[in-house]
């Protein structure tokens, strides 16, 4: 362990050195970074914003509960007790077979005009239920189903729970897209830094041949990689933390409508910046780990 | 010290390097390896080495079986002997003080003590002028003293060279074989050296061990190199 750190100085002047003496095939590593890390970065942007957009209009999820008649002995009031242990309620609204007829009529006088208040009124009396979390939205329903003395009970316009599951495919795609990616990253930089280590698979010979480790001969080499991935990851930096502040200024903060408000620049782009940042470094690690690691095995 | 049992060596090109060999050398012996080109005595030095693992047999060195050792031991093992190589291996991107200092460093010797170290040995190798060239910018006998000082930089049990005086004129010979002497009885060292110059050999009588097309033909306690018609 001693032994380890001891070293370490020593690695990083030999890593720095590899950098330099292989400038070529470095850039040619530093680019494959550079390029995935792009794409990395806009498809946080992408997913970052959905999942924004999927919450805002999951928060305006509320469940429908229309009320059958009424059980013998009960009301309404204790009806809502008995649906208030329901675990993940937030709130929970009655609202009358008039009020909604009245909702109706005010929103669209042409076609509900016709109807009449009172016996006649086609509507049921209703509760409006809202849950703590838009997860536990589709659990709630359900129990509120097998309960008594309801009579259905339902949750957002077809259209939405449509749009929602569409931004969930849409996010769950770009996170496999991203981490395909990051794999043809390893296997790109591993294949760079192949080349540079091949020219220098002698040398690892001789390393151990005077006693070195496995593990001395690697280090330098993974700290080479270290530097690919940061080196590569300056530029996607520096395009997303601007990139994106001018992106939202341009779109006024919102897409489109004002239904999908954009994430605020602020930390969204630190974040995205420290995890580009983290994955250049360890996508830069692991390929010249897997690059060295071959050479080690040339010879014994 | 040095310990081959029914070792034989054959690669896939079916040349048969050596043929069940037998030989043991005690702690403190000095022993040459001669024999014509071909006949199997680098490959006995990379036997020893850890570099090649024996087709048949067993290669004992300071009581670790070499051909046994998993590939990530074997640097590890390399720390208690000095070899050196016919074609030097000197590492390209450094200076002889920096070639020197590296097999210093991997075993963890500290700053201080490395230079010291490597300054006593450019001394011994005669190299003192040469610390700060790039082995490219040295001549052939040259180069073979940087690999010989690295070699006993870290005062090995067990010296293994092959062909050190190959490249360098008999004065310089003579240098070399008095400096492998002085290591051998102040340091109590181990040493094999394979050799084609039948003066040197004639010159400071030791064990002497021929090969010839993998078979040991002659082991001669008192030495002199064996003739060839
Ligand atoms: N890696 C290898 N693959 C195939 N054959 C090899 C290999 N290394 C050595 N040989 C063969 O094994 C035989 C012994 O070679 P070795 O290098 O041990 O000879 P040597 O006694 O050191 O010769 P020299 O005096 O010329 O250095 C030779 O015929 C050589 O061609
Ligand atoms: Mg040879």
């Amino acid at each position: 362990m001693i032994e380890f750190f001891r070293s370490l100085p020593v690695h990083f002047k030999s890593a720095i050195q590899g950098v330099l003496r292989h400038s070529a095939t470095a850039f040619s590593a530093i680019s494959a970074v550079s390029v995935t890390l792009i794409l990395m970065s806009l498809f946080m942007i992408l997913t970052g914003n959905i999942t924004k957009f999927t919450r805002n209009i999951e928060s305006d999820f509320k469940i429908h509960v229309s009320i059958d008649a009424l059980q013998e002995g009960e009301d309404i009031a204790s009806l809502e007790t008995k649906i208030n242990a329901i675990q993940g309620i937030k709130s929970i609204e009655y609202s009358s077979k008039d009020d909604e007829l009245r909702k109706l009529k005010e929103e669209n006088p042409a076609i509900f005009g016709m109807y009449e208040e009172g016996d006649a009124n086609p509507m049921r009396d209703v509760f409006i239920i809202e849950t703590t979390s838009p997860e536990s939205i589709e659990s709630v329903t359900q129990q509120l189903n097998e309960m008594e003395g309801i009579k259905k009970a339902e949750y957002g316009g077809d259209g939405v729970s449509v749009m929602i599951s569409f931004f969930e495919a849409l996010r769950n795609g770009g996170l496999v897209f991203v981490i395909a990616l990051s794999l043809l990253a390893v296997f790109l930089i591993s294949n760079t830094i192949k080349m540079t280590i091949y020219a220098r698979s002698t040398e690892i010979g001789i390393m151990r041949n005077v006693g070195a480790t496995n593990w001395y001969v690697r280090i330098p080499f993974i700290i080479e990689g270290m530097f690919i991935g940061i080196l590569g990851a300056i530029l996607p930096l520096i395009l997303t933390y601007f990139g994106y502040g001018y992106l939202y200024d341009v779109m006024d903060g919102k897409f489109l409508s004002s239904m999908f408000v954009m994430e605020e620049v602020y930390p969204f782009v630190f974040d995205i910046c420290l995890i580009l940042l983290g994955c250049g470094i360890l996508v830069g690690m692991i390929g010249s780990f897997m690059a060295v690691s071959k050479y080690l095995r040339w010879k014994r | 010290m040095i310990l081959l049992e029914n070792v034989s060596k054959s690669f896939k090109n079916g040349v048969h390097a050596l043929r069940d060999v037998n030989l043991y050398i005690e702690e403190g012996e000095f022993v040459y390896i001669i024999g014509p080109t071909g006949s199997g005595k680098s490959t006995l030095i990379k036997l020893l080495d850890g570099e090649l693992v024996p087709t048949r047999g067993r290669v004992v060195v300071a009581d670790t079986d070499v051909g046994k050792l998993r590939h990530s031991k074997v640097p590890l093992y390399r720390r208690n002997i000095g070899v050196v190589f016919q074609d030097f291996r000197l590492l390209p991107e450094l200076t002889v003080f920096e070639n020197i200092a590296f097999a210093l460093q991997v075993i963890g010797l500290d700053k201080v003590t490395i230079r010291r170290r490597v300054r006593e040995i450019l001394e011994l190798v005669s190299l003192e002028d040469k610390a700060k060239s790039f082995p490219r910018e040295l001549s052939g006998g040259q180069q073979q003293r940087a690999t010989i000082g690295r070699a006993i930089a870290n005062r090995p049990r067990v010296l293994i060279a092959d062909e050190p005086t190959g490249n360098l004129d008999p004065e310089k010979s003579q240098e070399i074989m008095a400096l492998l002497e002085k290591i051998n009885i102040e340091q109590n060292t181990t040493i094999l050296m394979v050799t084609h110059d039948s003066n040197l050999v004639d010159m400071n009588k030791k064990r002497t061990i021929a090969l010839e097309e993998g078979y040991i033909v002659a082991d001669i306690q008192k030495g002199g190199y064996i003739h060839h018609d």
